[in-house]
This record gives C-alpha cells, structure tokens and sequence, in this order.
C-alpha cells in the first residue's frame, strides 16, 4: 500500500513538472493554446494509462515529448497555412541591430529585447512544423538521436530538419546576429 | 561546419530556448495538470450501476443535472432521450479525444454522408422577428470538409454549400447564386452562424468546436441493437465558447462513423437551441454536388460578394425582383 501511494506521488510529480513544459512546447508547435491543452492532455492520459508498463519518471518525459510532438505535427499539417508574412516582414526588416544583452536592463535594451523576442517569434512561425520542432527539441538539450526518435525519423532527416532550421532563422534573424558571430 | 558557424548554431540555440522557456513561463497550466490528475485517479475500468439518468460523470452531482434540465429545457431533453431510451449502459469507458480522432479520420475519407438536421431554438430567446433564427430543418450531404444542405427555415428554402476550396455558396433557387470568400472569417455573420448551425462537418467540429471542451465517453448498447459510444462535450472550467455550451455525440465504434449529433448553441452568453444531426446514409454523390454550379441553371445570375463583408441582411430574394 505504501509502495503504491509512493508511486502515486512521484508520478504526479512527475505530471506537475512535465506538463508545463511540454504544454509550452506544443504552444510553440501548434500555436494555439487550446489546442495545444487537447493534445497535451490526450497524450498524457494514454501514457499514464501505461504507468504500468513504463517507469514514467524516468523515461516518460521522452515518450510524452515524442508523442506530443506527433501530435502537434498531424495537427498542425491538416490545417489550412497561416499567412504571417506582414508580421514577419514588420518584424525583422526594419534594418541592422545588434543583439541585445538580456542582463541590461536600461529602456533602450528593453525595447530591444522586446522587439528581438518578437522577431524571434514571427521567424519561427514562418518555419515548417517539423523543423520547428527539432530545432526547438535540440535547444533543449535533447540529443540528435532522441530528436530522431521523437520526430520517428532517421538521424539523417532530423540532421536535415535542424539544419535547415538554423539556416532559415539565421536568414530571417540576419540583423540581429552578425553583429554577434565573428 | 567552420567555427563561425559553430557559434552562429548555439547562439541560434539559445534564442529558440528562451523562446519556448518564455512561453513555458507565459502559461498557466496548473488547471491542466488538475485535470489529468484527476483523469488518473478515476478508477477504470469504471463500475458505476446502470443508470439511464446519470449516463456519465459529469452528470453525477445532481446540481449539475438539474441546472442542465433547467437550462436546456424539456424539449431538448426530449431530443437526448429520444435515443438513449431503452439502452443499457455498460459503462465501459474509453479514450473520448482518441476516439473522435478516429472519427476524425474516417470522416476525412472522400465518402459522402447525408444527415438530417434540425435546429429547435430556445423559446425564452427566440427572436421572432428574425425568420433567420427559427425552426429549421434540413439535409446535409458532407464530405471530409465540403458540405451542401437543402434547409427550409419557416417559409425560407435555399441551399447551401461549401467547395473544395473553401468557398461557400448560397442558392435561394434555381436562377440565382451568391459566392462568398474562402474565408470563414469575412463571412457575413449571418452566413457564418446559418454554416455553423446546418452543417458542422465533422472536422471543422473537430479541430474549431471541440477543442474548447473536456471529453467523457462511454460505451451503450442494448440487446437489439448494435454497440454505440456516447461522447460528451463540456466546456472546460473558466472556458466560454462563441457557439456551443454542450455537444453530444454518438458513434458506431465498428464503423467509427458520427451517427447523432446534439449540439447546444449559444448567442451572446444566452441559450440559442439545439441542433440535432441524424445519420441518414452513407453513399457516394459526385464531386459536382458541392458546387453551386450543380444547383442553380446555366443561366443562373451568380453573384460575387466583394470583401470585406459587412453584416448585412441576407438577400435570399429572386433575381427578377433584384435586379
């Protein structure tokens, strides 16, 4: 009895802690929080329906990472496109900049900050779904085979998928970085 | 991959991850935590008795039922009932958003369905002056997301549809037709609310409606008849929706094809009706069906409306009066 209510709590530890972060996440893939919420829950409750079969405290955040991250991608290619190219060209084509120290607290720096964060944004919208996601996946410290596993693609594909997603936000963020990368 | 590049790819790295970090931050997910919580600590499979006036969770407080009898009203109660009569709960629970996926999924077949659609507005909100919000009843052929519909609202018929494009129609008879853009969003109000009543496929349903509602399912079946799941859609806590409070489906889960559908729609924060689809078959019409073109004469006036669309009144009238 006491073994199982130990479980218990470390599994909904284990839930209190991964859900925001993968609920962020899936905001970031599919955009809209509602949905996001939806997918997020249904995967949660099918893999705590396994809690049984799988040791979700330890190897859980990987399989609900992997299958919210399916999940936001069907979703989000059966939707019609979404057209955030004014936004994006408001964004980042108001010429050169240099990158903003997010220490610096001064109102010059944090309407930067403010204006790069958005830039950031409107670049990652305009991003395809998938490349979204591995990139997103890799910054957060998941390696290129777990990207792999996630998105339940070859390591050469999701090698692909994070290259060409640097690449496109390097072009769309060209202003900001150069002065940073030398 | 030279060192600038190394740089350039972390430094890159690091802005995705304040970015989504920003938006972990952003969000409140504390009542989601709750309700998966409280989804895996429900026993399952569940062992509730048999009860034809409870058939789920949510309706197990009596305060909840008697402030959806006094809310709906009998004669939506009525409608429910209708088809829950008779049958035995065996209250085995499933996945509800799993489910509609696979409903979802099917529905996404190039298959036509045809339904009957009836809308029963709420007589403390009726307006009657508006011959747009009555009774209505009509036949809804959809496919994936097209749809076109024969309504008759009071002494009103027309017909309705949406292409494969998007663009939706209006054909009050034979000699005239009127296109609108392909954007739900610029549609006049009262095309959009007259689409949204009489002909919710089921993956505009899907992926618009219910996103904003917590799912219960449950499996019903009686000795005559075949195995159905009953999906109910309650708003989620602190939610309001444009449209809909409640929606209540009923699925063949051999077929995992939508054979009833209740909705209960709202307007400005009120109680509008209820809408009832009833499956009447399953058969394959031609792709033209959908098309204005096939329901209006070859010299038919067909009328462009240019954007934006203001909210006008809906001119159904003939084109020897119009013009």
């Amino acid at each position: 009895m006491d073994h199982s209510k130990s479980a218990d709590g470390k599994l909904n530890t284990w839930v209190s802690e991964v859900v925001p972060q993968v609920l962020g996440y899936a905001c970031t893939l599919v955009r809209t929080r509602q949905v996001a919420e939806d997918l997020v829950q249904d995967c949660c409750c099918r893999l705590l329906a396994k809690a049984d079969v799988y040791n979700l405290p330890r190897d859980g955040t990987k399989l609900l990472y992997r299958s919210v991250t399916n999940a936001c991608i069907n979703w989000t290619q059966r939707q019609s496109p979404e057209v955030s190219l004014d936004q994006l060209q408001n964004s980042v084509s108001s010429g050169r900049r240099a990158l903003s120290d997010s220490a610096s607290s001064g109102p010059v720096q944090m309407a930067m900050q403010h204006e790069l964060e958005q830039a950031i944004e409107a670049a990652m919208n305009a991003i395809p779904v998938d490349q979204r996601a591995a990139i997103e996946l890799r910054s957060l410290g998941h390696s290129l085979v777990e990207v792999a596993e996630m998105l339940e693609t070859s390591h050469g594909n999701a090698r692909v998928l994070l290259h060409r997603a640097r690449r496109a936000l390097a072009d769309r963020l060209k202003s900001y970085l150069e002065d940073q990368v030398r | 991959m030279t060192h600038q590049d190394d740089g350039q790819n972390h430094l890159i790295d690091h802005l995705v991850r304040n970015y989504v970090e920003r938006r972990v931050k952003e969000i409140d997910s504390s009542a989601l935590v709750e309700r998966i919580l409280d989804d895996h600590a429900q026993p399952r499979p569940a062992v509730a008795e048999p009860s034809i006036g409870q058939p789920i969770d949510r309706l197990k407080s009596n305060w909840r039922w008697m402030k959806l009898v006094s809310w709906c009203g009998i004669s939506t109660l009525a409608v429910v009932f209708g088809f829950l009569y008779g049958r035995h709960f065996d209250n085995r629970t499933a996945n509800a958003s799993l489910i509609l996926r696979d409903v979802q999924s099917e529905h996404a077949q190039e298959t036509d369905y045809c339904y009957r659609v009836r809308f029963d507005p709420d007589p403390r909100y009726w307006n009657r002056n508006n011959k747009l919000d009555g009774p209505s009843l009509s036949h809804l052929w959809t496919r994936g997301d097209r749809f076109w519909s024969d309504c008759t609202i009071g002494d009103i018929k027309f017909k309705l549809g949406r292409e494969a494009n998007g663009t939706v129609w209006i054909s009050p008879s034979r000699n005239k037709g009127i296109r609108f853009s392909n954007s739900p969003s610029r549609l006049p109000k009262v095309v959009e609310q007259i689409c949204l009543i009489n002909s919710m496929s089921v993956p505009r349903l899907l992926n618009e409606v219910l996103v904003d509602f917590d799912l219960n399912s449950q499996t019903v079946s009686s000795p005559t008849e075949e195995q159905r799941t009953l999906i109910w859609a309650h708003l989620k806590p602190n939610r309001t929706h444009s449209l809909l409070s409640h929606a209540l489906l009923e699925i063949d889960p051999r077929t995992k094809v939508l054979i009833r559908l209740v909705l209960w729609t709202v307007q400005d924060g009120h109680p509008k009706g209820t809408v009832a689809f009833t499956l009447l078959e399953k058969a394959m019409i031609t792709d033209d069906q959908y098309k204005l073109r096939f329901h209006v004469d070859s010299d038919a006036v067909i009328e462009i409306q240019a954007l934006p669309a203001p909210d006008y009144e809906l001119d159904l009238a003939e084109p020897s009066e119009s013009t």
